[in-house]
């Protein structure tokens, strides 16, 4: 039972599906009868796998009154189908969970991901659950409804937290016109007024095999579980139109922009993001060891200045990985008695001195091998390999997973002072605070 | 379930366990994976009737500020080369130290951890940062409700020097203005030593070559000689009780319900009441999830749990629910009826079985990652348990019988008694839900 074997040196042959191309020990097939596409990597020495369908459509997908419908539809999945229901007493969850398999499931703003973690001997309930999922939910009235609350505690949750709030008011302030301005469960009007026939349309237009990838992650025989998926997926149709396209591009922001949460809380924070290009951009990956330069590790540049000032108690940086062109942000949370103001100026002019000089190359070779440590890192794990497919499948390319290590090797200076060049423009930045206030607050 | 009862025993044969020095060095060898997780800890006893808790927690957020032999961004630098990181946290009864690199760099970091253990500096700035930073984190944990609802319902059932009490944070406040670098370094020097070291290796390692690393890096290394401080027992109260915490701005309210149970993880009754536990509510698929979630549309999330878990002092049972205002009474009652129904009836032979399938499979699924198998061998050893626990665990859940997890509910679960803190934007206007 205990395996090490390397995985097959070759790709499977299974009639049916088509080899695509292999990259970093994956391999990409493709159903030929639908088009539902499949990553598979053999990893891990214990007979566990995850098992993850992402669906390339996310709350970017949404229109003006449907907000919300991504994450709404990715509850309602849970609900159930003729033949995975909770009255007929196997209900996806306890089907799954019986196995113990860990089971959720995730939207975000280019992608919707149902996974299963689970002992490798139960891959085929997941599939099949996946499998029947994809076309059959019953999508209830009754359980819009009953679904529809508890959404609602969801959103009341997120209400509770300042952070989260600030983070939705710079999305939302940055963009005026592109689907990523409004926060990815919705606004709570939306959510109130949605109705079972809006999620079916928009069930009918997005769940389909050709508009979603199946990854397998695990310690598990390749041509067994391609024939089970083959087996499962294989008599499912093709989406009948093509996909709708996202047309909105958000226009040229023509100057900076300021937002301010007032909401009770103790310690204030400050947020600034810069617009970015999209995560299939060649900046992408100098922003990625830019945000490590600025903000990872105690010998960062802002830990330094900020935290080691005693202006900050914490610090992070990060671009937001995505389709369409996002956001690269900073965020630091103000030490009592320090001004929204300072820290803000403590961060600019971090941010602007990388824009004047290039780092050092000791500085970038320290953040090259912390981004490309944190990456191995985070293949301790078959969920955690098949989380990061997905979102590298989200934005349009799973092979900029396997790639990553590589392509971070191979930034140089330049490129870094490049990125920073065209990314920190002033007029092309959102500066958020979040001010706490004693007491209540005028709704 | 024999399945993983054999991988379990498997895993286990593989693991090399032998006294260096001071240490019980627990070596999982996974040879191809390239990369080495360390999880470690040591005895150290803090009493929290003196608040050494607190000192200790700031003790092991100092560990990684730099040493006597060099400041902290000479170690941050040699740690970035290397591509290693490693923590230190605090628990009731042990310091506790987490680490992971590439397999090359295994013995620099050890190297770095046991320097930082042993010969930490405690500068008096790190320290004031410190001191500061975690004053900010407590006064935004005021604002956070499920800490506000779970410490309120700590207090209720443990008296200040048990390690499940949670103390206000005021209280914590003003222990923080009154704690120094010299009240840090003493405890440091009497506290912390190699007491009941335990060292978990698991990836890209040989166990020789490590125990070497290990006996030249801590084979010197003294214990402190601490003993356990702590009360071990939780309070009576006998009947229901509800403490409301208004936080304005706050519309879902977190709620904690539950009480004190006379029972550590060394008594029989333990594991079958961890079953019963999980069919009320472990899971989605659990009573509460699919009545008060499901049917009622009540909340996002609900869950029971036997948390403050230990072989030395009695846990908690609790109730973590999120109800927006309007559902809060409404929720609570529909808990409480469902509790008293459940623990009156007890749970089914199908309940049962699910649930002994689904923490067998749980157990293997959670062991997915060298960081959770770390992880769980440190916390087997750290009870005092044999290696072979771990295989023998998947055995003792099948053993359990269904009058036995009845019992265990009936016996621990007491619905009169749960008590009741919410924390949020309560209208006070509305009933109470109070059924004394």
């Amino acid at each position: 039972m205990y395996r090490t074997q390397a995985p097959e040196s070759s790709h499977c042959t299974v009639d049916g599906v088509s080899f695509i191309r292999e990259s970093g020990g994956i391999r990409e097939y493709r159903l030929d009868s639908n088009g539902l596409t499949i990553l598979f990597l053999r990893h891990g020495v214990l007979p566990v796998v995850t098992f993850m369908v992402t669906y390339r459509v996310g709350s970017r997908n949404e229109t003006v009154g449907l907000t919300g419908a991504t994450h709404f539809l990715e509850h309602l999945m849970f609900k159930g189908t003729a033949k995975f229901n909770r009255r007929a007493g196997t209900s996806v969850f306890e089907i799954l969970q019986r196995v113990g398999a860990q089971v959720n499931a995730t939207t975000w703003f280019d992608r919707t991901n149902y996974f299963e973690q689970m002992p490798a001997s139960q891959l085929s309930l997941a599939v099949d659950i996946e499998a029947d999922r994809m076309r059959g939910i019953l999508l209830r009235g009754e359980d819009v409804e009953a679904e529809r609350t508890v959404i609602l505690n969801e959103f009341d949750r997120g209400e509770n937290e300042p952070l989260h709030k600030l983070f939705h008011e710079v999305w939302a302030t940055a963009f005026s016109a592109h689907p990523y301005g409004h926060p990815t469960i919705g606004w709570r009007s939306d959510i109130e007024a949605v109705t079972a026939a809006d999620l079916r349309s928009f069930y009918d237009t997005y769940y389909y095999p050709d508009n979603a990838t199946a990854s397998v992650v695990g310690c598990i025989d390749e041509g067994q579980t391609l024939e089970l998926i083959r087996s499962a997926f294989g008599g499912i149709e093709r989406a009948p139109r093509p996909m709708p396209d996202v047309r909105t591009v958000e226009p040229a922001q023509r100057g900076e922009r300021r937002v301010t949460v007032r909401m009770t809380g103790e310690v204030g924070a400050v947020m600034i993001a810069f617009k970015t290009g999209r995560q299939l951009d060649d900046t992408s990956i100098p922003l990625d060891v830019v945000a490590t330069i600025l903000a990872d590790g105690k010998n960062s540049r802002l830990y330094g200045s900020l935290v080691d000032e005693g202006l900050a108690s914490s610090v992070s940086a990060a671009c937001a990985a995505l389709r369409d062109p996002g956001l690269f942000y900073i965020y630091a949370t103000c030490v009592p008695g320090i001004t929204h103001e300072s820290l803000e100026t403590a961060i600019t002019n971090q941010v602007t001195q990388l824009v004047d000089e290039p780092p050092s190359g000791a500085e970038l070779r320290r953040a090259r091998t912390l981004v490309a440590a944190q990456a191995a890192f985070a293949r301790d794990g078959s969920f955690q390999i098949a989380a990061q497919l997905n979102e590298a499948i989200a934005v349009g390319d799973w092979t900029l997973y396997p790639t990553y290590i590589d392509r971070v090797n191979r930034v140089e200076r330049d490129d870094v002072h490049r990125a920073a060049r065209a990314t920190f423009r002033v007029d092309q930045r959102t500066v958020g605070y979040y001010i706490p206030v004693r007491g209540e607050v005028d709704e | 379930m024999s399945d993983v009862s054999a991988l379990a025993s498997e895993l286990v044969d593989r693991v090399s366990d032998r006294p260096i020095g001071p240490c019980r060095l627990i070596v999982l060898p996974f040879e191809s994976s390239g990369l080495v997780t360390i999880a470690g800890s040591v005895a150290s006893y803090p009493d929290p009737a003196a608040g050494d808790d607190q000192v200790q927690a700031i003790i092991a957020a100092l560990l990684d500020k730099g040493t006597r032999r060099r400041d902290r961004y000479a170690i941050a630098r040699t740690l970035e080369s290397i591509g290693a990181e490693r923590s230190y946290s605090s628990e009731p009864a042990r310091t506790r130290f987490a680490a992971r690199c590439l397999k090359k760099a295994v013995g620099s970091l050890i190297g770095i951890v046991s320097e930082e253990l042993r010969e930490p500096l405690f500068e008096p700035r790190q320290f004031d940062l410190l001191r500061q930073r975690v004053a900010g984190e407590l006064r935004q944990s005021m604002q956070n409700t499920g800490v506000l609802a779970h410490d309120a319902l700590c207090r209720h059932w443990f008296d200040a020097g048990h390690p499940n009490h949670a103390r206000p944070v005021p209280m914590e406040l003003d222990l923080l203005a009154r704690t120094d670098v010299e009240v840090i370094r003493s405890l440091h020097a009497a506290g912390l030593g190699s007491d009941d070291m335990i060292l978990v290796i698991v990836g890209d390692v040989k166990p020789d070559a490590v125990a070497a690393v290990v006996a030249r890096e801590f084979g010197t290394w003294r214990g402190a000689g601490t003993a356990a401080r702590f009360k071990t027992s939780t309070r009576s109260h006998g009947r229901l009780q509800r403490e409301e915490i208004l936080v304005p701005g706050k519309p879902s309210i977190d709620v904690s319900i539950g009480h004190g149970l006379r029972l550590t993880r060394r008594d029989a009754p333990f594991i079958p009441l961890l079953l019963g536990n999980f069919v009320l509510g472990g899971n989605f698929s659990s009573r509460l999830m699919q009545t008060i979630r499901d049917e009622m549309g009540l909340t996002y999330g609900i869950r029971s749990d036997l948390s403050g878990v230990s072989v030395h002092y009695d846990m908690l049972w609790n109730i973590r629910v999120t109800l927006s205002t309007g559902a809060l009474d409404r929720g609570l009652n529909a808990i409480h009826d469902l509790v008293a129904t459940f623990v009156e009836n007890g749970v089914t032979d199908r309940e049962l079985e699910r649930a002994r399938e689904t923490m067998t499979g749980s157990y293997l699924v959670r062991q997915d990652s060298s960081a959770s198998m770390a992880r769980r061998l440190l916390l087997n050893s750290e009870r005092g348990y044999p290696l072979r626990q771990l295989a023998d665990y998947p055995a003792e859940l099948a053993a359990v019988k269904r009058e036995e997890v009845n019992e265990s509910l009936r016996r621990y679960v007491r619905p009169k008694e749960m008590s009741i803190a919410a924390a949020g934007t309560i209208n006070r206007g509305g009933s109470n839900g109070s059924r004394d």
